[in-house]
């Protein structure tokens, strides 16, 4: 793993990816400073510059997707993962590796930009706590997004497709819970929202097994367990469409942190996040020998 | 060394390779031949692992490759088609990825890159970068990356493609003096060199493996013993007629004069059965000097032909 993580930092310098990234990183992150800090003569960085949502926008659907775009497509395309997966290493210490390298380019340009809450400290008050939590926030939240982009990499062959792709998934993820509010609430609806879940799921495992005795058993676990939720906790129902997706958007708790809440749970959740994606990275890794 | 049993690999509902079975031994340079899309690059990705078969099992030193891919892989040292490399490292630098890669630690790889390099003739053009050098020496950069950790045994998919004769040349005494201690597969479309190189061969077809031997007893195998060459010395008129009143011999042409009063005749038997045993002793009772009797010899592009049905084709 170590060694497939030296090359891609070697390969980000190499290349004009890392300099791109973290030119265009600290040039608007410094944009916004200058424009909202510094103009304006407000002390917050987090809450002004961090949760600006131009500039998340910017860093999600623009820097980071080419941070991320060649790390498996590119491979592919040059034919180069032959020699890694023909190596006696692991698909895990692949993925690993790759997304670690990502990592350590964002999170020097997380580095460079500490320069900014400094010059606010020297020269007035700066909110130290909330600026903590918000710089946590943002390393997880971004390491979220990065382990999304190493998956995207993985299952396309063109780094352009994989950019592409990437911009749109930020743009889903920042935009979640504008979507989340215009879903319907109620018993029915949050009724049909959990079948076409199960059935989704159904044929997820149909198309991977191909094996239509274990998509019905379970479609039918998934009506159970529906059920069974239903009878035990009516009034769940109601709201639960909401509920639900706020819990499992990444932005709410990403907002969490900027407003200086450090939650454990939401600490725990991403990691998790981050653990699901980069599994999906391994399968799709490891399906290509099957293909 | 290589055992690949009963492999077969399926894209939608085309067998790319249909119980693929054959044994390599330490120590063989082993030739995998055969036409376009017959399987060879196929069976070479899943013996290293870069693909799965759908069926069956190949194991390397007897370690399942599929249930233990790292130690397995560890022995392998392969060269595709198109070389794994990238372009923006130097020769040195992505050697000893390659050998970190395989697990050796920093020092142990540059020590090893050395070595290989040696081997390889790239010693000079270690600090170059790879985008810089031209096909001959991507190649062998290629091939030195397969050396790397000295693994025993070396896939190396058209080692030869993009070589010009001198390179070739080069890389044919190369892949020669690794058989010393290591056991090579190596596909080609160059039969002449396959001939040279290999004292095994494979031959597959439409995905399925036609034939599996030593080369010498493949070309004798699959020799034409109704086809005849006989060199003697008489008259070409009393030749002709003990060809034809033998009873053993269906047809004959006549081919050259060898020297003044030897000919040359081709005849073909008239049955399946070795007569030239029964054919000298013909010429032996008329007191006729028979200077040769043999089968007709099949290179090892007649026997790929004969094999692979082009001779019916053409």
């Amino acid at each position: 793993m170590i060694a497939i993580y030296k090359r891609e930092l070697q390969s980000y310098f190499s290349t004009f990816q890392a300099y791109l990234y973290l030119a265009l990183f600290v040039c608007v992150t410094g944009l916004f400073f200058t424009v909202i800090n510094i103009t304006y003569g407000l002390n917050d960085f987090v809450s002004y510059v961090l949760s600006n949502s131009y500039f998340m926008i910017f860093v999600y659907c623009i820097d980071l997707p080419i941070l991320t775009m060649r790390l498996f497509a590119e491979e592919k395309k040059n034919k180069t993962d032959q020699l890694l997966l023909t190596a006696p290493v692991s698909a895990w210490e692949i993925v690993l590796g790759k997304f670690l390298a990502s990592f350590t380019i964002f999170l020097a340009g997380m580095l460079i930009i500490t320069v900014f809450p400094i010059i606010i400290a020297a020269n007035g008050s700066l909110p130290v706590s909330n600026t903590i939590s918000g710089y946590i926030g943002m390393i997880l939240f971004s390491m979220c997004m990065i382990a999304v982009g190493t998956f995207i990499s993985s299952i396309v062959s063109e780094p352009i497709l994989a950019i592409l792709i990437s911009a749109v998934a930020g743009i889903f993820v920042l935009l979640f819970s504008n979507l989340v509010s215009l879903m319907p609430d109620g018993v029915a609806a949050t009724a049909v929202f959990l079948c076409v879940i199960v059935i989704g799921i159904a044929v997820l495992l149909y198309i991977d097994t191909k094996k239509i005795a274990v998509s019905l058993i379970a479609l039918l676990a998934g009506a159970g367990l529906i059920a069974a939720l239903y009878f035990l906790n009516k009034e769940w129902f109601v709201y639960g469409i909401t509920n639900s997706l706020n819990w499992i958007s990444l932005e709410k708790r990403y907002e969490e942190f900027l407003n200086g809440i450090l939650n454990l749970s939401s600490i725990i959740y991403m990691i998790s996040f981050t653990a699901v994606f980069l599994l999906a990275s391994v399968q799709a890794t490891e399906r290509r020998r099957w293909r | 060394m290589l055992q690949v049993n009963h492999i077969t690999k399926r894209y939608g509902s085309q067998d790319a390779l249909s119980d693929v079975s054959f044994h390599i031994t330490k120590g063989q340079i082993v030739g995998l031949l055969g036409e376009n899309g017959a399987g060879k690059s196929t069976t070479m990705n899943i013996v290293t692992g870069y693909i799965s078969a759908d069926e069956g099992e190949v194991l390397i030193d007897g370690i399942d490759l599929l249930k233990k891919p790292k130690p397995a892989k560890q022995r392998i040292g392969y060269l595709p088609e198109q070389p794994p490399l990238y372009d923006k490292m130097t020769v040195y630098e992505y050697l000893i990825f390659a050998g970190e890669l395989k697990g050796l630690r920093r020092q142990a790889a540059g020590k090893e890159a050395a070595r290989v390099m040696e081997l390889t003739n790239l010693t000079e053009r270690k600090n170059m970068l790879i985008r810089h050098l031209s096909k001959g020496y991507k190649q062998r950069v290629g091939l030195a990356q397969a050396l790397m950790a000295d693994p025993a045994l070396l896939i190396l998919d058209e080692p030869m493609v993009g070589l010009d004769p001198n390179q070739m040349i080069e890389m044919r005494n190369l892949i020669r003096s690794l058989s010393d201690d290591h056991t090579v597969i190596l596909s080609s479309h160059i039969l002449s060199e396959i001939e040279s190189v290999c004292d095994h061969i494979i031959i597959l077809s439409h995905g399925k493996l036609i034939a599996e031997n030593e080369v010498k007893k493949l070309e004798t195998e699959n020799s034409n013993h109704s086809r005849l060459r006989i060199v003697v010395k008489g008259s070409k008129s009393k030749i002709g007629n003990l060809l034809k009143n033998s009873g053993l011999v269906k047809d004959y042409t006549y081919l050259r004069d060898v020297e003044d009063g030897v000919y040359e005749y081709q005849a073909i038997a008239a049955s399946d059965e070795d007569i030239r045993d029964d054919l000298f002793l013909v010429f032996a009772r008329e007191k006729m000097v028979v200077y040769s009797l043999n089968t007709e010899q099949l290179s090892l592009e007649d026997v790929f032909m004969k094999l692979t049905g082009k001779e019916e084709e053409e």
